[in-house]
């Protein structure tokens, strides 16, 4: 701002003094969205002071600066001519410097704040002159489509008679009826089908609010919210948002503003087409609805899942893989560069696979497929389970599945279903997998035949137990304890009570106190001859999920004896039916419904 | 959880002994079982309500024994592995007032547990445990006073303090509770003992008539009932198990008294004082194939307790339902006909006989003539699992 303006302008006082008869003040609400009366006679000289705004931020075009005037420091004068009845008011201000203009930004409109910034410019240019001289414009709201001047420019010291009674309004005969030049155009965000994002366009005469709100056309149907923006700054620009409908077809569409003033030139948005989603397992690629298969080894392999897009992409891309088997297994979301390759996460799982992806933030259309499993080889998933530790663990693979992870045609019941072939074998209330692991203790040990062993090996050493306390009912210290309080029982009691009669369980196997070759009671002994001591006839009911124990020695008030009971909730014999089961061929059903113990 | 369980049809509503509280432990032991059941404190309304004033053990893993001493108003409660945790519950307090973590047993199980009443250390929570893989069966108490610390608290046992043992008989029928009582060897002199794995022996000081003893060729002995008052056993013959005589030694005049036999056999002793419950009972077979009273039972098991009709079915005896209670002081003896094979005496207390008959707690005051008719104090579902309970005045 120039300090010779404001003392040029400060020396309008003196002249006024000397031409102008003091008429009082003449208190003006030059608010450019409001209108004011003005009385017969009155002399608006400067009529910016009358503008008793508070505050003012303006734009000063060449030092390219804000300023900010503070108008409550104004000090006002009046001057009035005796002599012709004239008055005049003016105003001054204790900041030189500082130009007395506009409103607060919140509350300046849209015309004015154009005046504001032309008069500044302007200023410049007219050194000597005014630069606040206004016009006087009547009724300016609505906008008027050409501004009607009421009178001409003011030239300093200049005054006009104004009728009384008349509705004025302040207006500037330059700026703010031009037509909007686009001359820039910035897209953050999507640029496809169902994206979404903003739009900042630069150029003049973008917003002219005092003609009313400019509108922004894009081509295509795409839609624009957002806008007007009350923050325009200089260089004018003006931010809105779009969001393209997911029918629009890629290409460039046009994008302008129309002002009341006409529409500018235009710029261009472009939509891109979407990229193709490329997915591969074990980087073969899989089409839409295929299904893939977790392959038994062993090890079992787990098919790694990849997506990728195809073609120029940017930004990021979301991937989320969801499986549906009996249950739905969500996988973590992820969001990656959308240049790169997804890996889905590691483990095994399967069911019907959906892989949902979202390219920059837009949902695309999901992709589906299948991972179903394989079975291992009766002899593989034998020999795992012979590795357990536990001699009967692969009478259990028999019994409950056949060695079957996964569902084969003619297989369990769960599997005649001919819909279920290849997921994995399902046994009410929880069971899964070639153990019935019931529940199943993780995804993988539902769809990893090897952790559905090792699974069972857990359950199996947790049901045995340690021998130690022996008060929580597992297996093997439970069994030690009933010898022990036979024994202790017998220690005293006559007659003694015998030991528990051999348990023949079929051909297979026979349960005992004491199986050759070691007759240690106390210890766990899987014997020769299929001869296992009772503690593994415990351990299998228990896997099997009974609440009572195939044997316990029962301490009565006046009597001691072994009490016995094969049955769980479902088999009336179930060591019975592990022990005939060496093979699936030999695997006999306790009850009188089937070949019977 | 304070939860009124239920209010039901109550037809007299007045405690026999109003002036206090009468409480209900419920709880049932399950070393034999893979499942278990909640042991909670239940107080009884003046109205008939039931309520749970206190879970003392969760029903996961549930408890290995429970025991009461009514001499030193105390329970323990032993909870199952994985918790390793002995829970003194006293009855003054109304509250646990000592939890102690059990050392940790490698290659030792627990056989068998008692209480004993040292006159030094006062209620110990004694523990026998057997040794495998060549470790060696040992003794361990745990000192039940409050005052002693956790750490100090547990005690290796000689097999000789085993003389100091109590106990209170079983509680529950048909294996629905729990049972508290010492199989005891007897000298040709009657003295009675505990020969233990171990190779010692115990004597417990105790030594029966030779007389009482006349005619039993394999004698066989277990003490149901020791507390300060008297020393109640069961002695029969090896070879006929279910034909038991019932002795028991007054302590305050040290005279042994004969109880008279009841039809049937006993098949249940549970003391209270100078008194001893006796239930009948009957081995099950054709002739008593069902205990009374199966509609009234419980079919499935709840948390608080096993199902009824399935204990029943898989026990070896049956009852009719016929109580009865002598006064080893007196030498009166009371029956108490329910008719219903759930039924029990829980408690003796100032003359008044509590008992349990299926879902219903009944009290009947004790006088010189016999029993006043029973009043039912409460109904409620919770009852069916109620096997203790004590008076707090």
């Amino acid at each position: 701002m120039k300090r010779s303006a404001f003392v040029q302008l400060a020396c309008i006082p003196v002249w006024l003094v000397s031409s102008v008869a003091a008429n009082g003040q003449s208190v003006g609400q030059l608010y450019f969205d409001s209108t004011v009366t003005v009385t017969p006679y009155s002399v608006h000289l400067n009529t910016y002071a009358e503008v008793d705004y508070v505050t003012a931020n303006y734009y000063d075009l060449t030092s390219q600066t804000w300023f900010y005037q503070d108008y409550t420091q104004i000090n006002y004068q009046s001057v009035t001519t005796s002599n012709t009845g004239y008055s005049a008011d003016f105003y001054t201000t204790p900041t030189p410097g500082h130009w007395y203009q506009g409103g607060s930004e919140e509350t300046l409109t849209a015309y004015y704040e154009e005046y504001v910034y032309s008069t500044i410019n302007y200023d410049y240019e007219w050194e000597w002159y005014d630069p606040f001289s206004y016009d006087l414009l009547e009724n300016p709201n609505p906008p008027p489509e050409d501004p009607v001047f009421y009178d001409e420019v003011w030239a300093p010291g200049y005054y006009q008679l104004v009728p009384a009674g008349i509705i004025l309004a302040l207006s500037w005969d330059g700026d703010g009826t031009e037509v909007p030049i686009l001359t820039g155009i910035t897209v953050s965000g999507t640029q496809v089908p169902g994206g979404s994002g903003s739009v900042t366009l630069y150029g003049s005469y973008l917003t002219t609010r005092n003609a009313g709100l400019g509108v922004v056309n894009v081509g295509g149907g795409i839609a624009v919210t957002g806008y007007p923006s009350n923050s325009s700054t200089y260089p004018w620009s003006i931010t809105f948002t779009y969001q393209i409908p997911g029918g629009v077809s890629p290409g460039n569409y046009g994008v302008t503003v129309t002002t009341a003033w006409g529409q500018s030139n235009p710029m261009t948005f472009t939509v891109s087409a979407p990229p193709t989603l490329r997915v591969t397992s074990d980087s073969q690629v899989v089409s839409q609805n295929q299904t893939v298969y977790i392959t038994p080894g062993p090890p079992p392999h787990m098919p790694v899942i990849q997506a990728s897009l195809l073609g120029t992409v940017s930004g990021t891309v979301t991937y989320s893989l969801t499986l549906q088997y009996n249950a739905t297994l969500l996988l973590p979301q992820q969001t990656i560069p959308a240049n790169q390759t997804w890996t889905a996460p590691s483990g095994f799982y399967g069911g019907q696979a959906t892989l949902s992806w979202s390219y920059n933030g837009v949902v695309e259309p999901t992709f589906t497929f299948e991972i179903l499993g394989q079975n291992p080889t009766v002899s593989a998933a034998t020999s795992a389970l012979q590795s357990t530790g536990f001699w009967f663990a692969p009478n259990i693979g028999f019994h409950e599945t056949n060695m079957q992870q996964f569902c084969q045609p003619a297989g369990v019941a769960y599997c005649s279903n001919s819909a279920n072939t290849g997921l994995p074998v399902f046994g009410p209330p929880n069971g899964y997998g070639i153990m019935q692991l019931d529940p199943p203790p993780s995804t993988d040990a539902v769809f990893n035949w090897q952790t559905n062993i090792n699974g069972a090996q857990t359950l199996l050493q947790a049901l045995a137990g340690p021998i130690q306390y022996g008060t929580g009912g597992q297996a093997y210290p439970f069994w030690i304890r009933q010898v022990k309080q036979w024994q202790d029982f017998n220690a005293i009691h006559s007659p003694q009570v015998p030991p528990p009669n051999d348990q023949p369980e079929s051909s297979y196997c026979t349960f005992t106190l004491s199986p050759a070759p070691a007759p240690t009671y106390t210890t766990p002994n899987t014997g020769q001859g299929q001869r296992y001591w009772f503690g593994d006839a415990i351990l299998m009911k228990q896997y099997a999920g009974a609440t009572t124990n195939y044997i316990s020695f029962i301490q009565g008030q006046t009597s001691g004896n072994w009490s016995e009971s094969q049955a769980n909730s479902v088999r009336p014999d179930i060591a019975y039916e592990f022990c005939t089961c060496l093979a699936q061929s030999t695997c006999q059903h306790s009850g009188s419904s089937s070949p019977t113990n | 959880m304070k939860k009124l369980l239920q209010c039901g049809i109550v037809t007299m509503l007045v405690l026999p002994v109003a002036f206090g509280q009468l409480y209900l432990i419920t709880g049932s032991t399950t070393s034999k079982y893979n499942t278990g059941f909640s042991t909670s404190l239940l107080a009884v309304g003046s109205d008939g309500s039931v309520k749970i004033n206190q879970e003392l053990a969760p029903a996961n893993p549930g408890t290995e024994w429970i025991a009461v001493s009514h001499d030193a108003r105390k329970a323990l409660i032993l909870p199952k592995d994985p918790d390793d945790h002995n829970i003194v519950f006293d009855f003054e307090t109304v509250s646990t007032i000592k939890s102690c973590q059990r050392p940790a047993t490698v290659n030792l199980l627990l056989v068998n547990q008692w209480l004993i009443n040292d006159p030094v250390r006062g209620l110990i929570f004694a523990e026998y445990l057997g040794g495998v893989n060549d470790q060696t069966d040992q003794f361990r108490g745990m000192i039940m006073d409050a005052s002693v610390p956790c750490n100090l608290s547990f005690v290796k046992l000689m097999a000789e303090d085993l003389k100091y043992f109590v106990s209170n008989g079983s509680a529950g029928v048909a294996d629905t509770g729990a049972t508290d009582f010492m199989y005891s060897a007897i000298d040709s002199d009657g003295s009675l003992n505990r020969k233990w794995l171990t190779g010692d022996r115990t004597y417990f000081g105790y030594q029966v008539p030779r007389d009482l003893m006349a005619g039993v060729e394999q004698p066989n002995v277990t003490i149901s009932v020791n507390n300060q008052d008297i020393l109640s056993l069961e002695l029969y013959d090896g070879l006929r198990p279910n034909d038991a005589r019932l002795l028991v030694l007054r302590k305050g005049d040290n005279t042994w008294h004969s109880i008279p036999a009841p039809s049937g056999h006993v098949s249940t002793e549970r003391g209270f004082g100078s008194f001893v419950a006796l239930y009948e009972g009957r081995v099950k077979n054709s002739n008593a194939p069902e205990s009374a009273g199966s509609p009234e039972w419980r079919q499935k098991a709840t948390k608080t307790g096993p199902s009824v009709a399935d204990r029943f079915r898989m026990w070896r005896e049956t009852y009719p339902g016929i109580l009865h209670l002598y006064n080893v002081a007196t030498e009166k003896y009371y029956t108490i006909t329910t008719n219903q094979g759930d039924s029990e005496i829980i408690l003796v207390d100032n003359n008044t006989v509590y008992y349990r008959v299926s879902d219903r707690l009944y009290s009947a005051a004790i006088t010189d003539s016999g029993l006043d008719p029973a009043k039912l104090l409460a109904t409620s579902e919770i009852i069916r699992d109620a096997h203790w309970a004590f008076y707090k005045h």
